[in-house]
C-alpha cells in the first residue's frame, strides 16, 4: 500500500522533473529533502510558490514540487520578486532556493533587505563555496585557506551568511549539510512551520569543482568537521506529543508558529537558540577551528512579517473583486473638487 | 529699512522689499499679497505681520520715488467654475488609485517621488476594502532594481504592481525589464524623465528616455509606452496602464517628465474610467481551463499572440516561470525553431497593440502641406509654436503621438503631408529614430527632425526657428 500524508497525498505528488545536475551534486540531495519535508508536513502543493535566482542551485525548483507554481528569476534578485508576490498574496507558502553566489555576492543587498522586512518565506542557500554554473570560481562564502580542485587557495575572509542573518535579527537561522538528511529534514520542516523569514544555510558540495579534500566544503571535509549543536527532532502539530519517544538526556522544546515543535536534544553543551550572542559565538568558535556549526542557530519568533504592518485586507489583494479596487464615481467628484483653482 | 522692523530678522526679510517693489510696479492688490503671505507663514502671526509691514514700506517707498514707470499690470481673474489645477504626478497617482493598483514599490528619485508620495497619501482615503483593511500595499524598496522585481512578483501573482522612477532608475531596472517581456508578466513603470545622461541635471526636464523605454534590456525587446500630454491623460493613462499590462501580459511604461509632472496644469476635472477593468486572459477555474483546447502557457490559441495564464496558488497548470528559453508549455528549451517562433510571437503580440493603444491627437489644416509630429509635455507649447509658424506664413497640421508602438494613424498622417517634422525635447531625435526604423522606406525622405534640449521646458521660438531652418534646409 502507498503511504499517504495528512492531506492524503502520495509523496509522488511532491516530486518534480528529472535533475540535470552533475551526479552526486549536493543540491540534488537538498531537492529530495524539500520533497520529503513538504510531503511530511502535508502542505498543499498548489499553495506553495517555489522561488529561485540563477545558478546550478537555482535550477533545482524544476526538480521538486512539480504541482507548485514557481519562478526561476534573475541572478541575485529572487527576494524582490518574492516580496512583490507576497504583498499581493500573503497566503502563498514561499520556498526559495539560492546559491552562495546568488545570495552572498550579486544578491546580498536584496537578501539583507528581505531579512530586514521579515519576509514570510523559507530561504535555502545551497552553499558550495563556488559558482558551480559558471565553472567553479570562488564565491564570497568560501573559507580562508580552503582550496578548490583547480587553482590556488582562497585568501579572502568569508562572509558568514548565518552570522550576518543573526546580526540582522532574522527570525529563524539554521545551518545544515546536504549529507545530513535527518537533521536537514527536521530543520526544513521547522522552517516551513515558521512564520517570517527562515534561513537555512546548507553546505552542499560541488562534486565537479570543489570536492577535493582541501576544500572545506567537500563531502569528506564536512563529514569530519561537522560541529553538531544539538540533535533536532520535528514533532508535527497533527501527531500528538505522547506518541513521540522522549529522549533520555536533556532536551528543550521550541514551539513553532503552526503548533508544531522542534525538539533540541542537548549534546556536549547547551545552546539557547534565542540568544543571539551565543549563536554568534558558536559560529565564530567553529570558524576559528575550521569547523561547520550545524543546527538551529537562532530563533526569534513572533516578529511582525513584511505584510503585517501595512493594514491590508484579510483577503489577499489578488483575490479582491475589481469593484473593491476601484473607488466610486462619487469619490472622484470629491477628489476633483479638492483641486478647484483658487 | 528692514533693520527698523527687526535688526535680527532683517536679512530674512530683505526679499519682501522686492515683493513690495514689484507689487507697486505691477499694481498687485494689497489684499492678494497679504493673503499669500498669510498662507506662506500659516500660524506664525509675528512673521506675518513683520513681512507685511516690510512689503508696505517698500510699496510706499516705490510710490514716492519711482513714479509711473511700468507698462505692465497684473490683474486678478474671475474664478472659473470648472477649472482645476493639478500636477501631472498627482494625476498619475490618482489614475493608479482608480486603476486598482494593489502594490506600489518605489525608491525615491526626483522628479518621480511625488507620484509615490501622492499614492501613499490617497490610499487611506480612497482604497479601504470592505473589511476596513487597505487594498494596496506599499514597499519602499532598497533600490530601483528591487522595486522592479517587486512589480514583477506582484504581476506574476495576480496583482496590479507599479513603480515610478526617473531615467537612472530605468537603467538599473533593465535586467528585470527583459524578464517581464520574455516571461510575459504584467507590470507598470512610470518614468518621469529628467535631464540625462547619467545623473545629468536632476531638477531639469527632458524627453530623453524614449528610446530606452521602448527597447530597454538586452536581446530583442519592445515595450509599450504610454505618453500623456496633459494632466487629464496622466490620470487616464494611469488607470489604463494596468489594463494594457494585463491584456498584453507585459510591462507598460508611463512616460512623463519633470515639466508635466511637477508643475500645476489646468483641467476641467478627471473623467471616471469609461471601461471596466481588463484583467486579461487569466484562467481562474477548471471549467475555464477545460474550455481551452490544447492549453500551454505560451501557446497562441487565439491567434493574437497572447496566450492564457494561470496564477500561483490556483493549482491550475502549475509552471516554473523562467527567463531562459522555453517552449509553448513553458518548459526549458534551446531548440532553434522553438526560440525563433517564440520571438516571432512576442513581436506579433506587441505589434498587435498599436491600434488598441491611445490614438494620436491630430489637428489637421485643410491644405496643410507641412505636418508636425510631437509628443508628451510639448503639448503645452504647441499652440504657441503653431502661431509663430503661422506668422511666418506656414500653416501646419499637428499629430501628437500618445503611445508606442505608434498607431497606424501616425503613418497615414505622414502619408498625407509633403514634409513632416518630428519635434522633441532631446538631442538625438529619439522618436524620429524610431519612426525611421519602422516606417516604410518610401516615407523616409519626408521626415525631418527638430530635436533640442537644454534642460528647460520648450521655448516656442527656439523650436519654431528650427522648424523653419530644417524646412528651408
Ligand atoms: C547578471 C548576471 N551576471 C552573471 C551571471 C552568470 N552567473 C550565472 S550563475 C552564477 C553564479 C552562481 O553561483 P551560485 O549562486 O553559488 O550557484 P551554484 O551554481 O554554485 O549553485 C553566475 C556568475 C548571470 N546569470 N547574470
Ligand atoms: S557544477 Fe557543481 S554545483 Fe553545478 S551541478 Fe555540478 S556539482 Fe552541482
Ligand atoms: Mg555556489
Amino acid at each position: 500500500m502507498v503511504k499517504l500524508n495528512v492531506i492524503e497525498l502520495e509523496k509522488s505528488e511532491y516530486k518534480g522533473g528529472k535533475s540535470t545536475l552533475c551526479p552526486g551534486c549536493g543540491h540534488d540531495q537538498i531537492s529530495n529533502v524539500i520533497i520529503q519535508a513538504a510531503w511530511e508536513n502535508g502542505i498543499r502543493p498548489e499553495g506553495i510558490a517555489k522561488m529561485s535566482g540563477i545558478g546550478c542551485s537555482s535550477k533545482t525548483p524544476a526538480y521538486f514540487l512539480g504541482k507548485s507554481h514557481g519562478f526561476n528569476t534573475v541572478h541575485g534578485r529572487m527576494p524582490s520578486v518574492t516580496t512583490g508576490a507576497n504583498m499581493v498574496n500573503k497566503d502563498l507558502s514561499f520556498i526559495a532556493v539560492s546559491g552562495d553566489g546568488d545570495t552572498a555576492s550579486i544578491g546580498i543587498g536584496q537578501f539583507i533587505h528581505a531579512i530586514r522586512r521579515n519576509l514570510d518565506m523559507v530561504y535555502i542557500i545551497e552553499n558550495n563555496g563556488v559558482y558551480g554554473l559558471t565553472k567553479g570560481q570562488y564565491s564570497a562564502t568560501v573559507e580562508k585557506g580552503s582550496k578548490k580542485k583547480k587553482g590556488t587557495p582562497n585568501e579572502q575572509a568569508p562572509i558568514d551568511l548565518c552570522a550576518m542573518a543573526v546580526n540582522l535579527g532574522c527570525t529563524f537561522v539554521a545551518r545544515s549539510f546536504s549529507g545530513s538528511k535527518k537533521q536537514l529534514t527536521a530543520l526544513l520542516r521547522a522552517a516551513m512551520s515558521h512564520r517570517g523569514m527562515a534561513i537555512i544555510d546548507v553546505i552542499s558540495p560541488c562534486v565537479t569543482f570543489a570536492n577535493n579534500d582541501e576544500s572545506y566544503r567537500s563531502y569528506n571535509y564536512v563529514k569530519s568537521n561537522d560541529e553538531v549543536l544539538h540533535i533536532v527532532d520535528y514533532i508535527s502539530h497533527f501527531s500528538p506529543l505522547s506518541e513521540v519517544e522522549v529522549p533520555e538526556g536533556e532536551y528543550s522544546d521550541i514551539p513553532l508558529f503552526d503548533g508544531s515543535t522542534l525538539r533540541l536534544e542537548t549534546l556536549a553543551s547547551d545552546h539557547d537558540p534565542e540568544d543571539a550572542v551565543a549563536a554568534l559565538k558558536a559560529i565564530h568558535d567553529g570558524t576559528q577551528q575550521g569547523r561547520h556549526v550545524t543546527g538551529l542557530l537562532y530563533y526569534n519568533p513572533n516578529q511582525p512579517t513584511a505584510t503585517d504592518n501595512l493594514g491590508l485586507t484579510e483577503t489577499p489583494l489578488m483575490d479582491l473583486a475589481d469593484s473593491e479596487l476601484r473607488p466610486s464615481p462619487e469619490s472622484l467628484a470629491e477628489v476633483n473638487a479638492g483641486f478647484r483653482a483658487r | 529699512m528692514a533693520r527698523g522692523i527687526s535688526p535680527k530678522m532683517a536679512r530674512l526679510m530683505a526679499n519682501m522689499y522686492y515683493v513690495g517693489g514689484i507689487a507697486y510696479l505691477l499694481g498687485i492688490d494689497e489684499e492678494a499679497i497679504a493673503s499669500a503671505v498669510e498662507q506662506q507663514f500659516r500660524g506664525k502671526e509675528k512673521a506675518i505681520s513683520m513681512n507685511i509691514q516690510a512689503i508696505s514700506e517698500a510699496r510706499a517707498y516705490a510710490a514716492d520715488n519711482w513714479g509711473d514707470v511700468c507698462k505692465f499690470a497684473a490683474v486678478g481673474r474671475e474664478k472659473p467654475e470648472d477649472t482645476y489645477l493639478i500636477e501631472g504626478n498627482e494625476a498619475v497617482a490618482l489614475g493608479c488609485i482608480y486603476g486598482g493598483i494593489t502594490m506600489l514599490s518605489w525608491y525615491p528619485i526626483t522628479p518621480s517621488s511625488s507620484v509615490a508620495e501622492s499614492i501613499i497619501s490617497w490610499i487611506p482615503k480612497l482604497r479601504e476594502g470592505e473589511d476596513g483593511g487597505l487594498t494596496c500595499a506599499v514597499v519602499q524598496a532598497e533600490d530601483e532594481l528591487a522595486a522592479a522585481g517587486m512589480v514583477l512578483g506582484a504581476g506574476w501573482a495576480g496583482g496590479r504592481g507599479m513603480t515610478c522612477t526617473s531615467g537612472p532608475g530605468i537603467s538599473l531596472m533593465s535586467e528585470f525589464i527583459g524578464l517581464f517581456y520574455f516571461a510575459e508578466v504584467p507590470g507598470v513603470i512610470w518614468d518621469i524623465n529628467r535631464t540625462g545622461p547619467s545623473t545629468g541635471l536632476p531638477t531639469r526636464t527632458q524627453q530623453g528616455d524614449l528610446s530606452m523605454c521602448y527597447e530597454a534590456s538586452h536581446g530583442d525587446t519592445q515595450h509599450i509606452v504610454l505618453i500623456p500630454g496633459t494632466v487629464d491623460e496622466c490620470f487616464e493613462f494611469g488607470w489604463r496602464a494596468f489594463d494594457y499590462a494585463e491584456r498584453f501580459q507585459t510591462l507598460i511604461f508611463g512616460f512623463g517628465d519633470l515639466d508635466l509632472g511637477m508643475n500645476r496644469w489646468s483641467t476641467s476635472g478627471f473623467e471616471y474610467p469609461s471601461e471596466v477593468m481588463d484583467r486579461g486572459k487569466v484562467i481562474r477555474t477548471q471549467e475555464e481551463m477545460d474550455a481551452i483546447p490544447n492549453f500551454g502557457r505560451y501557446r497562441d490559441v487565439d491567434g493574437d499572440g497572447i496566450a492564457y495564464r494561470t496564477l500561483p496558488g490556483s493549482g491550475l497548470a502549475p509552471m516554473l516561470y523562467r527567463g531562459t528559453g522555453h517552449d509553448e508549455d513553458g518548459v526549458y528549451s534551446e531548440d532553434p525553431q522553438v526560440y525563433y517562433e517564440a520571438m516571432q510571437r512576442l513581436r506579433k503580440k506587441i505589434d498587435g497593440s498599436r491600434d488598441i493603444l491611445p490614438a494620436p491627437i491630430i489637428r489637421e489644416e485643410e491644405d496643410g502641406e507641412i505636418g508636425i509630429i510631437f509628443y508628451g509635455s510639448m503639448e503645452n507649447s504647441i499652440v504657441e509654436i503653431d502661431d509663430l509658424l503661422e506668422d511666418r506664413g506656414l500653416s501646419v497640421s499637428t499629430c501628437r503621438v500618445r503611445a508606442l508602438p505608434y498607431h497606424s494613424d501616425v503613418e497615414k498622417f505622414i502619408e498625407r503631408h509633403e514634409k513632416v517634422v518630428v519635434m522633441e525635447i532631446n538631442r538625438d531625435g529619439q522618436l524620429y529614430g524610431i519612426l525611421r526604423k519602422e516606417l516604410p522606406t518610401d516615407l523616409l525622405p519626408k521626415l525631418f527632425s527638430v530635436a533640442y534640449s537644454d534642460g528647460l521646458p520648450p521655448k516656442a521660438r527656439e523650436y519654431a526657428n528650427r522648424v523653419i531652418e530644417v524646412l528651408e534646409g
